[in-house]
C-alpha cells in the first residue's frame, strides 16, 4: 500500500468513525414547557484544544497553525460551541495540525517519554506497543474508553501503516494523527440514557458527566481519577457526584475553570484582535493587550478562588496584579528587582484610593475593548456593562442614525463626550438606548480609549456623575460599587454560569433550579466557587431531554463495560 | 492689646509653626533621545565639508610619505579587493598602514590610540556666528563665541559646534538630529542605563525655585513600537554615589525647565561606545511639553577625550564608515577646546558642547526596594 493510499485509508476511518456527529450539530431549540433541556454537542473550543494537548502529551507541544474561530451566541462561546459545525477548510486545518501534534509526540526527540513501551523492532508493526499506547491517549482523548472496534481500527491502521512504511513511529503517528481529527476528540458529544432513579426522566451518561464536568471546573478532560468514577458508577451516585467535584473544586486546576468561564462572559477573545489607533495611544500594543486580559483574570482568580471571595467584590476591589508594561499605562510606579533587560514581572499592586480605579472595570480589558479605535465611548462602555455584568438586552441602534456629532472630537462647542451625547440625545430616536448606557458609562469618561487616566478631555473637565438603576455615584469607583450592589449582577452570573456549563441556554424547566441556585448562592455569600460547587452537585445539571433518534443512532457509544451501544 | 488680640495672635504664630514648609513635589523624566545641538546653515563651511573618506585617506597618506601616485594606487588596489570573501585582514595592506599612520619614537603605532602622535590632517571646521547653546562663562562677546539663531542671546559656548559642524554625517538640524548622532544613539539607547532626570519644588505647576537632580537606572529606556519613549515606566535609581552629586538648583520659568547654578555633571552612557559622560559647568534649559515631555538642551565643558573616544569608537571600519578622520578630529577637538588649561599638554582639556535632548515622565524609585513577591 503507498503512503498517499494509507492516509487515505486513515482518513476514511476517521470520517467513518464521526461520520454521525457531522450531521448531529443542529442548533439548540428551547425545549417545550417542562422538558428538560437537549444535551448538546460542543465542538472544543481553540483554548480547550491547547489545554488538552497540553494536559495528555506535555507543553513542549507546539501548536502551529490556526483552528477554526469560536463563535459566540447569547454571550458565551461556550453556547456558540454548540452550534457550529466544521468547514471544510476548518477540517483540513484541524488534520493539519493534528499530523503536526502526532508528528511531534512520535519524534526521536519526545518518543521515549511519551509512549508507554518501545516496539520490539523499530522497522516493524508491534500491534501490543500500539495498543498500549493507542488505548491510552485514546481514552484520555476521547474523554471516554475507546470501543472495542475503534480499538481495534486504529491499532490495526497503524500496523498497517508500520509495515507499508517500514517504521512503527510513523504508523502509531498517523492512528494518533487520525484521533485527533477525529470528531470524537474534536467535539465533545454527550450521550443521554434513561434516568434509571428517576422514571420517565433522562441524563447524560456517565463518562458525558465526567467531561461536563471536568470542563465545566477545570476547562479540560477528566482525569483518570474521574474517569474511574464514570466507569464504576460512582459518578452517578449523589456521594460519588459529591465527591468528585469536592476534589475538583480543591484542585489547582479549578482556576483554569474560573479564568475559562470569565474570559467567555467577559468577551476576552476580541482583545487579541482589539486595534488602536497608535498616533493618540502609541503605548497600547500587543504586550498590553495580553497583559490586560491576564490582568483581570489574575484579579479574579485571586478574589474567587485563593481567598475564595464574594463575586461582587471583583467590582470593587483596588488590589490586583500588574506588569511593568501595564503599570506605565495605569501611571503607577511598579519597580522590577530582576536583573536589567529581565522580562516583565507580575507584582501585586494595590490602587490608592483617589486613583479612581477599583474593581473589573477600570481596568484595562473592559476600558479598552470597550472603546473605538481613537477614543473612549460611554455608550460602548455602558451596553458592554449592562449587556455582560447585568445580562440586559440594549437594542442596537436604528438605521441611518447620524453620529456626526458624537463622532466629531474636535467641535469646540462639544468639548467632552457628555456634550456630545447630549446634544446627540436630543434625536429622540437614539435617547432611548443612550439613556439606558450613556449615565453608566459617563462615569468612566476619566480613563481614555486606552484605558489610561485623563481628568480633562479637550481641555475641559470631565465630569463623572452617573447613574444605574436608580443608584447615582460620581465616579468610576461608584460605578463598581453600583454594580456590587445590584441584584442582577449576581442573577446575571448565576445564569450565565449555568449556560456555560449545559452549552446552551437554560430552558423553562430548569427555572426554578435556577432559582434555587441564586438563593444558594446568596445563602454563602456569594461565594463563586460555591456557586460552581453547587451547580455541578445538581442532578439538574445532567438532567437532559430524550434522545433524537437520528442523533444517537449515529455516534456509537460504549457503556460502561466498553461495550458499543445505541443508547435510548 | 486687649486679651483676645493676644489670644488670636499666638494662635495664628502656633499654626504658622505647625503648618512648616509646604510638602514638596517631585516629578520625574526619562530621556529618549539624545544628540549633538547642531544646527546646519548654508554659511557653516564656507571652504566646503571635510571630502569623502577616500580623499582623506588619500592626503593621510601624502602626509606620510607616500607620493601621490603610491597612495592612488594603495587606495585603488583596496577598492578592487572590494567585497571577496578571501579577502583577510593579514592581506590588507592599505588598513595596515592607516591604522598604524601614527609615529612613537619612529615606529608606526595605532593612531587613533595616539591621535596626538600622527601629523594634523587639519580637517575643516566651522564657521559663522549662529549655534545653539548656553553662555558658559557669563561673557556675552567673548572671540569665538556664538549666537542662538533663535533667541540672538549672545556668548554661547559651543565650540564643538566647530569641530563638528563640516562632517557630512554630522550635519543636521536641532529637531531632527544628524545620521551620525541618530546612528549612534540607536545603536546604544536599547542597552545603556536610562538617563533619569527628577525635579523637586513646591509646586511644580507654577514657577519658582526647583532642585534638579540627573541620575542613572538600573534599566534601559523603555520604547513603544513606534520608537517613540514609552511615558510612565518605572525606572530604579543607581545608588552609585558617582551620579549623586549631580544635584542642581534651578526653576520653572515661563514652561522651562532650567539650571540656574550650573554644577558638574558625571554619567554613564554605553559602557562600548560612550563609557564616561561628564561636563563642568553643566546647564540645562528644557520645555515642558503639552503631554508633560520634555525637550530642550543640556550643555557645558565637556572633556575632549570622553568626545574622542566616544566618538572615534577607534577602530578603522568606524572612520570609514562615519567618514571622519578620526586624528584629524582629535586635533580640531584639542585646538578649539576652551576651558579648563592644562599647562603640561599646553591646550585646553575641555570644549564647550551642547546637546539636545528629549525626556518623557517616568517613574524613579530607590533600586533597594524590595517588592519582588511572586
Amino acid at each position: 500500500m503507498s503512503r498517499k493510499a494509507l492516509m487515505v485509508g486513515v482518513a476514511g476511518l476517521v470520517v467513518a468513525a464521526g461520520a454521525g456527529a457531522f450531521f448531529a450539530f443542529t442548533p439548540h431549540k428551547a425545549a417545550p414547557v417542562g422538558e428538560a433541556g437537549k444535551a448538546v454537542t460542543r465542538r472544543l473550543t481553540n483554548d480547550q484544544y491547547a489545554n488538552v494537548i497540553a494536559e495528555v502529551f506535555g507543553p513542549s507541544i507546539e501548536l502551529s497553525g490556526r483552528l477554526e474561530p469560536d463563535t459566540r451566541a447569547n454571550n458565551l462561546i461556550e453556547v456558540g460551541a454548540g452550534q457550529v459545525s466544521v468547514s471544510s477548510d476548518g477540517m483540513a486545518q484541524y488534520e493539519m495540525m493534528a499530523r503536526g501534534i502526532a508528528s511531534q509526540v512520535v519524534s526521536e526527540r519526545t518518543r521515549d517519554e511519551m509512549l508507554p513501551c518501545k516496539p520490539k523492532a523499530p522497522k516493524e508493526a508491534d500491534a501490543a506497543c500500539a495498543d498500549q499506547f493507542l488505548t491510552r491517549v485514546g481514552s484520555l482523548l476521547f474523554r471516554r474508553p475507546l470501543t472495542a472496534e475503534e480499538q481495534k481500527h486504529y491499532v490495526t491502521a497503524a500496523g498497517e501503516s508500520a509495515t507499508t512504511l517500514k517504521d512503527f513511529y510513523a504508523g502509531v503517528s498517523l492512528s494518533l494523527g487520525a484521533m485527533l481529527a477525529s470528531p470524537q476528540f474534536l467535539f465533545r458529544h454527550e450521550r443521554v440514557e434513561a434516568d434509571p432513579d428517576v422514571k420517565g426522566e433522562f441524563r447524560i451518561d456517565a463518562y458525558s458527566k465526567a467531561s461536563r464536568l471536568s470542563f465545566f471546573l477545570w476547562n479540560s478532560i477528566p482525569d483518570d481519577t474521574l474517569l474511574a468514577a464514570a466507569k464504576s458508577g460512582e459518578l452517578h451516585t449523589a456521594r460519588g457526584l459529591n465527591r468528585q467535584v469536592a476534589r475538583m473544586l480543591a484542585s489547582p486546576r479549578l482556576e483554569n475553570g474560573v479564568r475559562a468561564f470569565f474570559a467567555d462572559m467577559f468577551g476576552f477573545d476580541a482583545l487579541p484582535t482589539l486595534a488602536k489607533d497608535t498616533t493618540l495611544y502609541p503605548s497600547f500594543d500587543n504586550v498590553t493587550v495580553r497583559d490586560a486580559e491576564e490582568q483581570t483574570l489574575r484579579t479574579i482568580a485571586d478574589v474567587l478562588v485563593s481567598k475564595q471571595g464574594d463575586y461582587r467584590d471583583i467590582f470593587t476591589t483596588r488590589q490586583t496584579f500588574l506588569t511593568q508594561t501595564l503599570a506605565s499605562i495605569y501611571n503607577v510606579e511598579l519597580v522590577n528587582d530582576a536583573p536589567n533587560g529581565g522580562a516583565d514581572m507580575w507584582l501585586p499592586y494595590e490602587f490608592s484610593e483617589n486613583s479612581g480605579r477599583g474593581g473589573v472595570l477600570t481596568h484595562l480589558s473592559f476600558l479598552a475593548l470597550h472603546s473605538h479605535p481613537g477614543r473612549s465611548s460611554p455608550t460602548l462602555r455602558g451596553k458592554a456593562l449592562r449587556e455582560v455584568m447585568l445580562c440586559q438586552k440594549v437594542p442596537a441602534p436604528p438605521a441611518a442614525v447620524d453620529f456626526a456629532l458624537v463622532e466629531d472630537t474636535s467641535n469646540p462647542l462639544f468639548k467632552t463626550a457628555r456634550q456630545r451625547l447630549e446634544a446627540h440625545r436630543t434625536n429622540p430616536v437614539c435617547a432611548g438606548c443612550h439613556k439606558i448606557t450613556d449615565p453608566v458609562g459617563l462615569a468612566l469618561e476619566t480613563f481614555d480609549g486606552d484605558g489610561s487616566h485623563r481628568d480633562t478631555e479637550n481641555g475641559a473637565q470631565i465630569d463623572t456623575n452617573g447613574e444605574l438603576d436608580g443608584i447615582k455615584f460620581s465616579d468610576a469607583a461608584g460605578v463598581g460599587r453600583a454594580v456590587h450592589d445590584n441584584p442582577a449582577a449576581l442573577s446575571c452570573v448565576a445564569d450565565r454560569l449555568v449556560a456555560y456549563g449545559l452549552g446552551r441556554m437554560p430552558v423553562e424547566s430548569e427555572a426554578a433550579w435556577r432559582e434555587g441556585l441564586k438563593q444558594s448562592f446568596a445563602a454563602a455569600q456569594y461565594k463563586f466557587v460555591e456557586l460552581m460547587s453547587k451547580i455541578a452537585t445538581s442532578p439538574e445539571f445532567y438532567r437532559a431531554a430524550p434522545p433524537a433518534p437520528t442523533s444517537t443512532a449515529a455516534l456509537s457509544a460504549p457503556n460502561q463495560s466498553g461495550q458499543t451501544e445505541v443508547v435510548r | 492689646m486687649r486679651w483676645w488680640k493676644a489670644v488670636l495672635l499666638v494662635s495664628a504664630s502656633l499654626a504658622a509653626v505647625s503648618a512648616g514648609p509646604a510638602r514638596a513635589e517631585t516629578r520625574s523624566y526619562v530621556v529618549t533621545m539624545f544628540w549633538h545641538a547642531l544646527e546646519t546653515r548654508d554659511d557653516d563651511c564656507p571652504n566646503g565639508i571635510n571630502p569623502k573618506i577616500e580623499v582623506q585617506y588619500q592626503k593621510d597618506l601624502e602626509l606620510l610619505g607616500y607620493s601621490k601616485g603610491e597612495a592612488a594606487e594603495l587606495i585603488k588596489q583596496d577598492g578592487e579587493r572590494g567585497e571577496d570573501s578571501n579577502r583577510g585582514w593579514e592581506t590588507d595592506k592599505l588598513g595596515h598602514i592607516l591604522i598604524d599612520r601614527a609615529r612613537v619614537g619612529g615606529k608606526p603605532v595605532n593612531a587613533f590610540m595616539h591621535p596626538y602622535a600622527t601629523i594634523d590632517p587639519v580637517l575643516i571646521t566651522k564657521t559663522g556666528k549662529y549655534a545653539h547653546g548656553f553662555n558658559l562663562d557669563g561673557k556675552a562677546d567673548a572671540p569665538g563665541n556664538f549666537q542662538n539663531p533663535d533667541t540672538k542671546e549672545t556668548g554661547i559656548d559651543h565650540q564643538l559646534a566647530r569641530v563638528f559642524g563640516c562632517f557630512e554625517n554630522m550635519r543636521g538640524t536641532l529637531k531632527a538630529g544628524s545620521a551620525f548622532w541618530l546612528y549612534k544613539w540607536s545603536s546604544i539607547k536599547e542597552t545603556m542605563p536610562a538617563w533619569t532626570i527628577s525635579v523637586t519644588g513646591a509646586d511644580l505647576s507654577k514657577d519658582g525655585p526647583v532642585t534638579i537632580s540627573v541620575g542613572e537606572a538600573m534599566e534601559a529606556v523603555r520604547y513603544n513600537g513606534n520608537g517613540v519613549g514609552r511615558p510612565n515606566m518605572t525606572y530604579r535609581q543607581d545608588p552609585d554615589p558617582a551620579f549623586a552629586k549631580n544635584v542642581y538648583e534651578g526653576e520653572i520659568k515661563g514652561g522651562h525647565i532650567k539650571i540656574t547654578k550650573p554644577g558638574s555633571l558625571y554619567m554613564e552612557q554605553d559602557p562600548l561606545l560612550f563609557p564616561v559622560f561628564s561636563m563642568e559647568k553643566f546647564n540645562a534649559d528644557l520645555r515642558i511639553n503639552p503631554d508633560g515631555s520634555l525637550i530642550g538642551l543640556i550643555g557645558g565643558y565637556q572633556p575632549i577625550k570622553e568626545i574622542y573616544f566616544a566618538v572615534a569608537s577607534p577602530s578603522l571600519e568606524s572612520e570609514s564608515n562615519y567618514a571622519i578622520d578620526f586624528p584629524g578630529m582629535y586635533y580640531s577637538l584639542r585646538k578649539n577646546a576652551d576651558y579648563n588649561y592644562d599647562a603640561k599638554m599646553q591646550s585646553n582639556r575641555n570644549i564647550s558642547a551642547a546637546y539636545q535632548i528629549m525626556a518623557v515622565p517616568a517613574h524613579v524609585a530607590p533600586a533597594t526596594r524590595n517588592t519582588v513577591t511572586n
